[in-house]
């Protein structure tokens, strides 16, 4: 090739030089002859450079939008059209009405996006004051509990409400028609509109019977009210002005009667801090009971002889204040004692104070006790202070009368039976000894009921109920006091009212709805109160502004009693060597909650045993018998055995047996199943009866408790609550001669670092040691307010509960005569924090304003805060409890909707403990910056202090020298726990005041 | 403009918006995917009551 | 008794061997093939490693409540197996670093050995911490990184001087362990049989050239290393024992804790190095290399370090007596008499009771005897962490949160691979690297040294 411009010409070879043809053509080709050969474009992958670049982009953002790690829980979807009440963030407040048992506290429910997530006490309720018990506060676990009842069943396959309706009233139409009894079986009626529709369901089927039973109830009270005063309706007591309280068998403040209330009462007689003065409480009893737990003096007497000791007292306080009683048997004081082998100077002590205080002096018999018994109790007051402590403007009055237990036995004897309605009650359960394969030969057996029980087992129709939290309805157990109950949530599943459902029964019409109980709620409403009260706005605004207070109240009529004349008979006396007293349990109650993981993991009040109930014997019976903790014993009486394990519990009567029932329940959720024992089985007629026999099985059982059970009188750690100063204590008469009695032996402690100031805000608390119960209301509370796990048994076995606060009970004196001090304990929030110090990764700090923090996403799960903390209030989560319990049973949909959203679910391996309700700290600031101003003195409640029932908590700023923690902080009966270790916590118990004599120091 | 500017400016609208489309389909997939897959709504459906009156604390 | 002649240093080696046959002995095992026994040890070894690695896996998937750790005892097993593998690798800097800086001849024969077993039980504690926390896969918040939650570390909380003190310990003792293998690999690269060996031996010996220029340089810094090595053996075990101390628990909360734990770690830590020492002596016939009399210095050096354990323990008693503390008398007299006393018992017996034997002359010099004497060190050091540990925990001082703490099978499990991992870990440093210091030992064998004496 030549070039143009005459530069040089470059050749590479010498055929190029001579440009040769073959060179020529080679150069035409891109590659050399034979290279290309094997080239085939089609054969090539579709898949283009670009392509696979794309596709490996693609695919890389697939497996991002994948990728989650333990920490995600799913998308958070907004609302596309939001509903006009929720704000979303900003809770609202619903006035509604607990039906955890016959006492209807009104109770405040707060939601968060349409779900109830805390239920409270209603402040406006003259009642309980805002105060709601462990019970009621863990209820809300009820409404998102899985295993409750979604659909109606018939024979367990899912049917419509329709269908099963128009059954269901073919078959009533049969039974009525044909003449047979159709039973009703429902729980104790609580509800003035309940009862009329069940009124007017007995005039549309004419064979219709009613049996309203609750296990443990007030019947033989009101027996023995009518028999002595001639009315049903009875007063409620003046604990809070009554000087001297004697209970018998009564756990006036534990779970008798309103206890919530009760429990404000006698506080209020207990605090010595504003009054300066305390009532006196005599507690006479086998067992031990809540009430017991907080005497100031105890005898401790088998049941049995109850009624002797009410005869010796009034014939020992009729003598001594010369008023003599007709129609008493006569029983000497002195023999009396000597027989029972009684505290001669209490008994002298009980007698002077009852006699000297007239009066102020009440005396209280318990529930399970006879109706003879408790006449003569209505005697005994009536030397004493008469009607002076009896309140009549908040009586307790009747609904309708409780069926005798007799009618229940004939009604199971009745082979005629049409058909049998069991509503909203268990009666297979609670009294297997009369209906045992009673139902078998009845045709139409319905139960109509919120979850699964015995009674529903053996039913075909199965028709599930709306829960008390979704429901209408109307309360009058007290004369002055009507609570009202409204739905919170609209119905989760395909449940309906109970009351919706007989309506339609009464109406014939096939579909049931809620709304037909609404509209009949407000007629009723309209009838019963509206009507009579007259109030000046028309009913529309009158309902909308009674369901806003969730209260109306009623003038009530002014009763007095006067008392009749009877006389009295003598019950027949056992002669069993020893006795059983069946009682209620503190948080399962009769076990409708046994479904409930945190009410079966609350610690016991007094033994501190979880998810079990147990026979409760006194440590010198338990010697004779040669049982220890744990042992199974057999129980015989009158033919009915149980098999149940032995609790070695100080302060019981001698060769008696106390057992709570509500445990072993065969259907029940997955919580429930095999939890305890079922005492129900030996329950004959009264709660207090015999035993036959008692033997050893030789199996041993494992009771989980969260304290460890020492011997009271193993010198090795004896009374160590008292010599470590954990509990301070000493007695009225010592605090009134020297009120500075406290300080005498204060260390004096320094510091060599310089103190840090805190100005502004500084949280603190102070609990009144007085005042304080034992309840385990707060800790319930603390639960629900801080999405606390439930862990099982099997871990609170090895110590593994996660209970941000706790009762701690400490037992001094002797087993047989033990006397308890219980003092609750939850993170101190130290200012010179030992848990602070060596958190390697600083997730617990202190805050400006004085608290302990927690931080969850950076604790790495060391444990070493657990363990430098002196109080042991710091949980770890050693498994994600969510997952770990009974197999992820709460980790489901349902069940997650009951966590607050304002606190932080932990994950496995983080240690967590109270944070002074933080959440509500938090709330409240950004309300007052919002507002622009400072926080007001006493602003924040933190979740304990407000469940409390006996206003033992209180919570405040103790820089503001207006606040109540601020004047109790320096009060000269505070102290703090383990003051010489320098950690300067932040909580100020008061020191507990025994109302003792004191000769008996 | 000369003929292969036309051309070439053609065939860069068309990389550009088939690259868009593509994008938007690969955006939408996932999405589509995951919301079939998972319930994005979960079972329980919770609503307030409209009768139910409430109030302040 | 014969008199001692002290005009003479007695000789280090037995029966004068010559320089070659120490080099070749030790060499010997590298180039054979392992047999039988070998791989039945490693078979055994590596079932007991895998034994705790099922352990781990359940631990991982599940959370720490696989293991027995409780409310009140919130550190069990995983912490006392740290503490007891920390310190067991005491022993091993001791006898390199600080006999060497006292001039004792007598530690050649072991002190690579020793150092070895340091630095394999160190790694073995160093997974307890990371195992041990309720996140393992976020342990590296321990570590001061910059990172976006601005946070440092809690500098004034002793598990973060543990992180420092053992990574250090870690740090300085494979270093001072490498350095003291160079001339020991450029050995090995002569001598090398296979094309792989010789590679990776002339790799590791970094060049060594045996010039008299590496050997002042050698020397030198195997001086300075050791001088860092020294204050570890003493600053290590006391920052371990400061996780205790520095607590406010009764049990916890001594001042005697430093010193009571860098002795107890030595002790601890002679009686594992002289039990697996008398294996390696009778497999591969080191008698002449490590003579009884060796054996008998180290069971000195345990009878001293015996004694003051013994003595720290009964100062314990007479300080929480003295002070009158309620809590603190209470801590001790439980611990002898409480639900706990058998570990107490075991504890005291094997640590102070059994090693007083070695007062007498015959035992000191047993071989027998003295590996009977020294599992029970072991034993009785091992139970001594579990006694404070778990007892301090288990019974403090609120009465209401007391409870027993029992260690569950996958603790136990995690136990057994620890002790796995660590022998695994040793047999197979007996079949790659020289067990004894060739270098050092030929220095110290007769007539390796110039002397003026006889020219």
């Amino acid at each position: 090739m030549s070039t143009d411009k005459g530069n040089k010409n470059y050749w590479k070879s010498i055929n190029e030089y001579n440009d040769d043809n073959s060179l020529k053509e080679a150069k035409h080709h891109e590659f050399m002859n034979g290279v290309t050969d094997e080239f085939e474009p089609d054969q090539l992958s579709g898949i283009s450079r670009r392509k696979f670049l794309a596709v490996l982009g693609a695919s890389t953002a697939f497996a991002a939008t994948a990728c989650s790690d333990y920490a995600d829980k799913g998308e958070i979807v907004p609302y596309t059209k939001r509903p006009e009440e929720i704000l979303p963030g900003i809770a609202n407040y619903y006035a509604s009405t607990c039906t955890g048992c016959s006492n209807s506290c009104s109770t405040l429910v707060k939601t968060r996006e349409g779900r109830p997530i805390k239920v409270d006490g209603n402040p406006d309720s003259p009642i309980n004051k805002g105060k709601l018990c462990t019970k009621g506060q863990s209820s809300i676990l009820s409404l998102y509990d899985p295993e409750r009842l979604q659909e109606p069943l018939l024979k367990g396959r899912k049917i419509s409400w329709a269908k099963i309706n128009g059954e269901i009233v073919t078959a009533l139409k049969t039974a009525s028609d044909s003449g047979k009894e159709i039973a009703v079986i429902t729980d104790e009626m609580t509800s003035p509109s309940y009862n009329k529709i069940l009124n007017e369901l007995s005039q549309k089927y004419s064979t219709l019977k009613i049996y309203s039973y609750k296990q443990f109830n007030q019947k033989t009270r009101f027996d023995a009210w009518e028999a002595s005063f001639g009315t049903r309706v009875v007063p409620s007591v003046k604990f809070n002005e009554s000087k001297i309280i004697l209970a018998l068998e009564s756990d006036f403040i534990g779970k008798e009667g309103n206890f919530v209330e009760n429990a404000r009462l006698f506080a209020q007689g207990k605090d010595v801090v504003a009054n300066k003065k305390m009532s006196r409480l005599y507690s006479v009893e086998g067992g031990m009971s809540l009430t017991g737990m907080n005497s100031d003096y105890r005898l401790r007497l088998r049941p049995d002889n109850q009624f002797d000791f009410v005869l010796a007292l009034i014939d020992e306080v009729s003598a001594r204040l010369n008023k003599p009683t007709n129609g008493i048997p006569k029983v000497t004081m002195n023999s009396f004692v000597a027989k029972n082998n009684l505290n001669e100077k209490t008994v002298k002590y009980l007698v002077d104070d009852l006699v000297e205080n007239i009066d102020t002096s009440i005396v209280h018999a318990g529930d399970t006790l006879s109706v003879e018994l408790h006449k003569a109790v209505n005697v005994l007051n009536s030397l004493l202070s008469g009607n002076k402590l009896y309140d009549f403007n908040n009586s307790f009055v009747e609904i309708r009368k409780l069926t005798s237990l007799n009618d229940l036995k004939t009604l199971a004897a009745n082979s005629e039976l049409g058909a049998l309605i069991i509503v909203d009650s268990d009666p297979i359960y609670h009294y297997p000894n009369i209906f045992e394969d009673a139902f078998k030969n009845v045709q139409t057996k319905i139960a109509i009921v919120n979850s699964k029980n015995d009674s529903s087992a053996v039913c075909d129709y199965i028709l599930p109920i709306n829960n008390a939290l979704e429901s209408w309805g109307d309360h009058q157990v007290r004369s002055s006091v009507v609570s009202l109950q409204q739905p919170v949530i609209a119905p989760i599943f395909n449940t309906r009212q109970k009351e919706a459902i007989l309506l339609s029964w009464i109406n014939d019409t096939a579909e049931v709805f809620d709304s037909s109980y609404h509209a009949y709620l407000q007629s009723s409403v309209k009838e019963l109160f509206y009507d009579l009260q007259k109030p000046s706005a028309d009913f529309s605004k009158y309902w909308l502004s009674v369901l806003h207070d969730g209260i109306i109240e009623l003038e009530s009529e002014k009763l007095s009693g006067r008392l009749s004349q009877f006389s009295l008979e003598k019950p027949a006396k056992t002669t069993s060597e020893y006795t059983v007293h069946i009682q209620e349990s503190y948080f399962v109650s009769d076990g409708r909650f046994a479904n409930n993981g945190w009410l079966q993991e609350v610690p016991h009040p007094v033994s501190k045993v979880t998810w079990d109930n147990y026979a409760a014997v006194s440590p010198g019976t338990a010697k004779s018998l040669e049982v220890e903790n744990g042992d199974v014993i057999k129980l015989t009486s009158g033919g009915r055995v149980l098999e149940i394990p032995v609790m070695l519990q100080p302060g019981l009567a001698d060769n008696h047996f106390t057992i709570e029932t509500g445990y072993g329940r065969k259907v029940v959720g997955d919580v429930g199943l095999e939890v305890g024992f079922n005492a129900n089985i030996l329950f004959d007629s009264t709660f207090i009866f015999g035993i036959d026999q008692v033997s050893k099985t030789g199996k041993n059982y494992k009771l989980a408790s969260t304290q460890e059970h020492h011997a009271l009188d193993d010198d090795f750690v004896k009374d160590f609550h008292k010599s470590r100063h954990i509990i301070q204590e000493g007695t009225l008469e010592e605090y009134l001669t020297n009120p500075e009695f406290l300080k005498e032996h204060k260390h004096d402690v320094f510091s060599i670092t310089d103190d840090i100031e805190y100005k502004g805000n500084k949280w603190a608390m102070a609990i009144d040691l007085n005042k304080c119960i034992g309840c385990a209301a707060c800790t319930t509370s603390c639960n629900v307010e801080n999405n606390v796990p439930v862990v099982g048994k099997d871990q609170v076995e090895n110590g593994r509960e996660m209970h941000w606060m706790r009762i701690d009970r400490y037992y001094s004196g002797t087993p047989e005569e033990p006397i308890p001090s219980n003092q609750p304990m939850l993170c101190q929030h130290c200012d010179n924090a030992p848990c602070e110090n060596v958190c390697p990764v600083n997730a617990t700090n202190h805050s400006p304003d004085g608290l302990n923090q927690m931080a969850y996403n950076r604790c790495v799960g060391t444990r070493y805060c657990a363990n430098n903390c002196s109080f042991k209030v710091r949980r770890f989560n050693f498994f994600d409890f969510r997952d770990h319990f009974e197999n992820e049973y709460y980790n489901n949909d349902l069940t997650q909707l009951v966590n607050n959203p304002e606190v932080t679910v932990r994950s496995r391996g983080v240690m967590e403990k109270c944070t002074f309700c933080i959440q509500r700290i938090m709330d409240a600031r950004s309300e007052a910056i919002k507002e622009g101003r400072e926080l007001h003195t006493d602003e924040v409640k933190t979740a304990c202090q407000v469940a409390c029932p006996s206003e033992a908590i209180v919570f405040g700023d103790s820089n503001d020298p207006n606040s109540k923690v601020a004047k109790m902080r320096d009060h000269n009966l505070g102290y703090h726990v383990l003051e010489e270790l320098n950690v300067r916590p932040n909580v100020t118990y008061i020191a507990k005041l025994r109302n003792t004599h004191s000769e008996e120091n | 403009m000369s003929q292969q500017e036309v051309e070439s400016r053609k065939i860069f609208i068309t990389r550009i918006s088939k690259g868009f489309a593509g994008l938007a389909v690969l955006m939408a997939l996932p999405g589509n995917f995951i919301a079939k897959t998972k319930n994005r709504f979960s079972g329980i459906k919770v609503n307030v009551h409209p009768n139910a009156v409430k109030r302040n604390k | 008794m014969s008199s001692v002649d002290y005009s003479q240093e007695p000789s280090v080696l037995e029966g004068k061997p010559p320089l070659r046959k120490i080099e070749d002995d030790i060499i010997k095992p590298l180039n054979t093939k392992p047999d039988k026994k070998y791989y039945i040890a490693l078979a055994f070894t590596l079932t007991l490693a895998f034994i705790g690695a099922i352990g781990l896996g359940y631990s991982f998937y599940y959370g720490t409540g696989m293991w027995g750790n409780n409310n009140p005892v919130g550190w069990g097993l995983p912490i006392v197996n740290f503490v007891f593998w920390v310190g067991i690798g005491h022993a091993g800097t001791l006898i390199s670093a600080i006999l060497f800086l006292f001039r004792q001849k007598w530690r050649t024969g072991i002190a690579r050995f020793a150092e070895g077993m340091t630095i394999f039980a160190v790694l073995t504690a160093g997974i307890f911490p990371v195992i041990h926390t309720g996140r393992p896969w976020i342990a590296h918040y321990l570590l001061p990184l910059p990172n976006q939650h601005s946070l440092w570390v809690n500098f004034t909380s002793p598990l973060l001087w543990d992180v420092f003190a053992v990574s250090t310990y870690l740090t300085v003792s494979a270093i001072f362990w490498y350095v003291g293998l160079i001339p020991d690999f450029g050995a090995l690269r002569e001598k090398a049989t296979t094309k792989v060996k010789k590679i990776i031996y002339s790799v590791f010996s970094l060049g060594w050239r045996n010039s008299n220029r590496h050997w002042q340089h050698y020397e030198m810094v195997y001086l300075i290393l050791a001088g860092f090595a020294t204050p570890l053996v003493l600053s290590v075990h006391t920052i371990v024992s400061f996780d205790f101390a520095v607590s406010i628990l009764p049990g916890w909360h001594t001042t005697i804790f430093p010193p009571y734990f860098v002795a107890g770690a030595v002790f601890s830590g002679f009686a594992m190095v002289q039990n697996v020492l008398i294996f390696i002596r009778k497999i591969f016939n080191y008698e002449y290399i490590i003579p009884i009399d060796t054996l008998e210095r180290m069971n000195k050096i345990i009878l001293l370090t015996s004694m003051m354990v013994g003595y720290a323990y009964s100062m314990e008693f007479f300080i929480a007596w003295y002070s009158g503390v309620q809590p603190e008398q209470f801590a001790f007299i439980n611990r002898a008499f409480g639900p706990y006393a058998w570990a107490y018992w075991i504890m005291v017996s094997c640590n102070v009771i059994f090693p007083q034997l070695f007062w007498i002359k015959k035992i000191r010099r047993s071989v027998p005897y003295m590996f009977a004497i020294a599992v029970f060190v072991n034993v009785g050091m091992w139970f001594e962490r579990f006694v404070i540990t778990v007892t301090s925990l288990s019974r403090d001082y609120l009465p209401s949160s007391w409870a027993y703490y029992t260690p569950t099978l996958t603790d136990m499990a995690i136990l057994l691979g620890s002790f796995g991992l660590f022998f695994t870990f040793l047999l197979l440093f007996t079949k790659g690297l020289p067990v004894v210091s060739i270098a050092e030992v030929k220095a110290v064998a007769d007539g390796a040294q110039p002397s003026h004496k006889d020219h």
